[in-house]
């Protein structure tokens, strides 16, 4: 099932909530009707709503202040980190708007679909049969990532979790797929606290030779220039 | 609260307005706050996911996309997001999650929904469990199974079942805080 064929989980939450225009509205039911995966979130949703309406509960008042707190010192960081050098910043911007329309002409071509992060349908392929799971080898100075990988040849679907991956402010991971005919997929890899996911759809699993991220300038590179982080052999 | 104003608000809240703050705050923190709540049972764990939540938005306010949906989605999307990593990498929260659906369940709370939500995740931690305890808590939470009726359909004494399922849920409580995977059952607890 194509990820992009579904309707965006915000927009089922909005339905849930009677947010949305009636024409719209209209339009989601009709989904629903026809799609399983959509009405199991929308019934979800509806329930966890109905849930908070019948049993409410309050925020501790300690929570206001710890969080302002956070934002607080949040803010004072990012004004240390304004006093930049200009050239830099504008060299930075450059580099970034050049890779970004490297990167444009790219994913248009791109046989597969890849999400990110929170975009990930919650349902993946974990439990179709014949999933394998693959661990995820550090680079020998990032001794604290771990996580791993699964991959499917019957559904051509894989997805990789990796936690531990040191942040860098002006840097971004990405990851290499490198095909048994030596051809490279570049993707890059979007941090949370640490941690990154990322899910491909349509991508010819039984072809990779070795997957590996490397730490890359801002928005990502055409091929590898920083030094690697993890890999995954597929020759082992 | 209309969109723009909430991301307004955000914007204001990165430089400092302590009144934003209190605005965006009194508007959307008891609502993610509350699903928090709901889906990690634990007062501690919903305020920590509520800051990280808080926080997220703070910092990437570029990646809301107003096409897919309003501000207060795109919170309840993350909050619901942060919620099951915790899940996923905190054994005691999962476990405490787990012993909470069961007694919410006794007393006639319907929460078909959470289990949903969350099930596959336990499941995941389950399938490192010796067989006998996973099949105790698998028939005992979410077969809504009693005791007797597991102690009947494993043919074993029902004291036993009560040591299967206090010891499996100690075991879950010590595994490591990664998701495992075994390869021969996909993970499905079978």
């Amino acid at each position: 099932m194509k990820g992009n064929n579904h309707i965006p989980e915000e927009t089922i939450i909005d339905y849930v909530s009677g947010e949305l225009e009636e024409q719209e509205e209209e339009q989601i039911q009709r989904h629903l009707n026809e799609c399983e995966r959509c009405m199991e979130m929308a019934v979800h949703w509806r329930q966890l709503f109905d849930y908070n309406r019948r049993e409410p509960v309050q925020p501790p008042p300690t929570l206001k202040e710890n969080m302002w707190q956070m934002v607080h010192s949040k803010k004072t960081k990012k004004r240390k980190e304004i006093w930049k050098p200009v050239t830099a910043v504008c060299t930075f911007a450059a580099t970034i708007g050049l890779l970004f329309l490297v990167f444009k002409g790219e994913m248009e071509e791109k046989p597969y679909e890849v999400v990110k992060n929170d975009e990930i349908p919650f349902e993946t392929f974990h439990s179709t049969p014949n999933t394998k799971q693959l661990n995820i080898v550090p680079a020998v100075n990032h001794q604290q990532i771990n996580g791993n990988m699964w991959i499917n040849g019957d559904t051509k679907e894989m997805f990789l979790e990796v936690d531990g991956l040191p942040h860098y402010p002006n840097r971004d991971y990405q990851l290499w797929i490198i095909f048994s005919n030596d051809d490279v997929e570049g993707e890059l890899l979007i941090l949370q606290d640490g941690a990154s996911r990322i899910f491909f759809q349509g991508i010819d699993v039984e072809k990779f030779k070795l997957i590996k991220a490397s730490v890359e300038p801002k928005g990502g590179s055409t091929y590898q220039t920083g030094p690697d982080t993890f890999f995954v052999d597929f020759n082992h | 609260m209309e969109d723009k104003e909430a991301l307004q608000l955000i914007k204001n809240m990165t430089v400092g307005s302590k009144h934003s703050f209190d605005q965006f705050y009194e508007t959307y923190i008891p609502f993610v706050f509350q699903i928090a709540y709901h889906m990690l049972g634990d007062y501690s764990e919903a305020e920590d996911v509520s800051q990280d939540v808080f926080l997220e938005v703070l910092q990437k306010i570029d990646q809301y996309d107003p096409k897919k949906g309003s501000v207060k989605a795109w919170l309840a999307v993350k909050t619901k997001s942060r919620c099951l990593d915790r899940l996923r990498k905190k054994r005691p929260v999962l476990v405490n999650r787990l012993e909470k659906m069961a007694r919410e369940k006794e007393q006639g709370a319907d929460m078909a929904f959470l289990e949903q939500i969350e099930k596959k995740i336990i499941f995941d931690a389950l399938t490192h469990l010796p067989e006998a305890q996973r099949e105790a808590i698998v028939r005992s939470y979410f077969n809504g199974e009693t005791h007797r009726e597991i102690a009947g359909a494993m043919e074993k004494p029902l004291g036993s079942i009560k040591s299967l399922i206090r010891y499996g849920l100690n075991n879950l409580r010590k595994q490591k805080n990664i998701v495992h995977w075994v390869e021969s059952n996909g993970g499905d607890g079978k």
